[in-house]
């Protein structure tokens, strides 16, 4: 379980303070996949941030005894001069599993599909390419929950599929938490959400509710 | 997860020895020399003034060798600006690997720090092995005083590199600014000359510089007899890395939600 408590998050703009949450309160159930909902600014990637360890809150805390992959997102965590294999040791060091690296750098290559790109340097990659790599490394992890930020375009037709069964084969091991503005990948993987407005978030126990609501506002 | 948490202590020893890795692949792993240049880039550098201080201006000291003479205020020189040139655009040049929750700003000017103190005292070791295979005539007096007088120079360029770091990445403007201004640090270290032959007169203008402490002391360490300006003092320079550290911490603790950028 995955409790957000008593939150507040703001950002210094020109026009002074801006609140995205304030006090927010929030239980993410156990064993559930749930899609992140709401407008653009609602702070559905803020959240995810602050979930992540990489954004600071103001105030509040997020209370869990799981362990939180980093926001999956397409491009960053990487360096363009490395190669993907170098890149990928850094994170495996940097989770202290040295001793797992070969292992880790073997499923990675391999389930990245990348074959011999995986040895030149990132800056060489298609969008694709990068995802793919992004997305194999995650799966090195035994995360217990896997924050996804708007993997939308992950490879071609093909690696969609896989991806989709990878994550169809984490149930009951892992779970999800994933923000997307594309209703079908979310109808793909979740079965619950969360949706974010105005600072305050509410819980569905069913996706389309959710997305009703997200539609009804004209997003 | 099934493996048990690890320790902060483990967790940042990981975090730091992944980004020294990462810092060296980096750096050198795309040369075909590779990891030389590590050694090979200090070692030009000395290699061209002992070449024209020493070689063609032929400048003497009594009793001591210039070309070494000018080593040991080079290499302490080299230790203190490349922590500083390299801390200080640490966290801009690795903002990507902060989406790893365990990499905070800290660590890369950390990471930094200390491989730029280990690479620099290979080559200072390397240098003196150099020099007399060459036929120099070397016999440190003091090698603890040296490392003494290093490690607290290490530790003055660490909480500089902090503040610099921190001032440059939220004002990118202040970034060009600042090698601009040690640039000229250079010339009044005391690389190429000796303090104590400058006349007493002008050291209040030369003396508030800690890096001409530090390279005195070093010296000091170094030859046997040499004469320190008896103005040289280390407790000036300890208390100004004690400062620096300080200063540095507080404004980390203060800006380091802002040097993630978001």
């Amino acid at each position: 379980m995955i409790k957000v408590v008593n939150l507040t998050k703001s950002y210094r703009t020109r026009g002074g303070r801006r609140y995205v949450f304030r006090d927010l309160n929030l239980t993410f159930p156990e064993g559930k996949n749930i899609a992140l909902l709401g407008k653009n600014g609602a702070g559905k990637s803020t959240l995810m941030r602050i979930l992540g360890g990489i954004d600071y809150a103001d105030r509040g805390e997020v209370v869990t005894d799981k362990v939180l992959s980093w926001p999956l997102a397409l491009a960053g965590g990487f360096q363009g001069s490395l190669s993907g294999k170098d890149n990928v040791k850094f994170v495996c060091r940097a989770y202290g599993t040295d001793d797992e690296l070969p292992d880790k750098l073997a499923f990675v290559h391999e389930f990245s599909e990348l074959g011999d790109y995986f040895f030149e340097p990132l800056k060489s990659y298609s969008s694709g390419m990068r995802s793919r790599l992004a997305f194999a490394l995650s799966l090195a992890f035994d995360f217990d929950v896997y924050l996804v930020d708007e993997v939308t375009a992950v490879g071609d037709q093909q690696f969609k599929q896989k991806a989709k069964k990878a994550f169809e084969d984490l149930k009951g091991k892992a779970s999800l938490i994933m923000v997307s503005h594309d209703m079908q990948t979310l109808r793909t993987h979740c079965d619950a959400a969360i949706y974010l407005e105005d600072g305050e978030a509410t819980f569905f126990d069913d996706l389309d509710p959710a997305i009703e609501r997200y539609r009804g506002q004209g997003a | 997860m099934a493996r048990r948490k690890r320790t902060s202590w483990e967790i940042q020893r990981a975090v730091l020895f992944a980004l020294m890795m990462r810092e060296l692949k980096t750096r050198f792993g795309s040369y075909r020399l590779g990891y030389l240049w590590a050694l090979l880039e200090p070692l030009s550098h000395v290699a061209v003034f002992v070449i024209i201080f020493g070689v063609i201006m032929e400048r003497t000291m009594s009793g001591v060798s210039y070309p070494v003479f000018l080593v040991t205020g080079i290499m302490p020189w080299l230790i203190f600006s490349n922590i500083i040139n390299r801390g200080m655009v640490a966290v801009n040049s690795n903002q990507t690997l902060f989406s790893y929750r365990q990499v905070k700003p800290m660590d890369t000017i950390v990471a930094r720090t200390i491989l730029e103190v280990l690479i620099q005292m290979m080559v200072f070791a390397l240098i003196i092995v150099i020099a007399i295979w060459l036929g120099e005539k070397i016999h440190i007096v003091d090698t603890f005083r040296i490392l003494v007088a290093l490690g607290i120079l290490v530790a003055f360029s660490f909480g500089l590199s902090i503040c610099l770091c921190i001032v440059a990445t939220l004002n990118p403007e202040v970034a060009k600014v600042i090698p601009m201004v040690l640039r000229p640090l250079y010339f009044v270290s005391g690389i190429f000359w000796s303090l104590n032959t400058v006349p007493q007169e002008y050291h209040p203008y030369l003396t508030w510089n800690p890096v001409l402490h530090v390279i005195e002391e070093v010296r000091a360490g170094f030859f046997s007899g040499y004469h320190l300006a008896p103005d040289v003092d280390m407790n000036y320079v300890g208390i100004l890395s004690v400062l620096a550290i300080g200063l540095g911490m507080a404004l980390y603790r203060q800006e380091k939600e802002r040097l993630v950028a978001t």
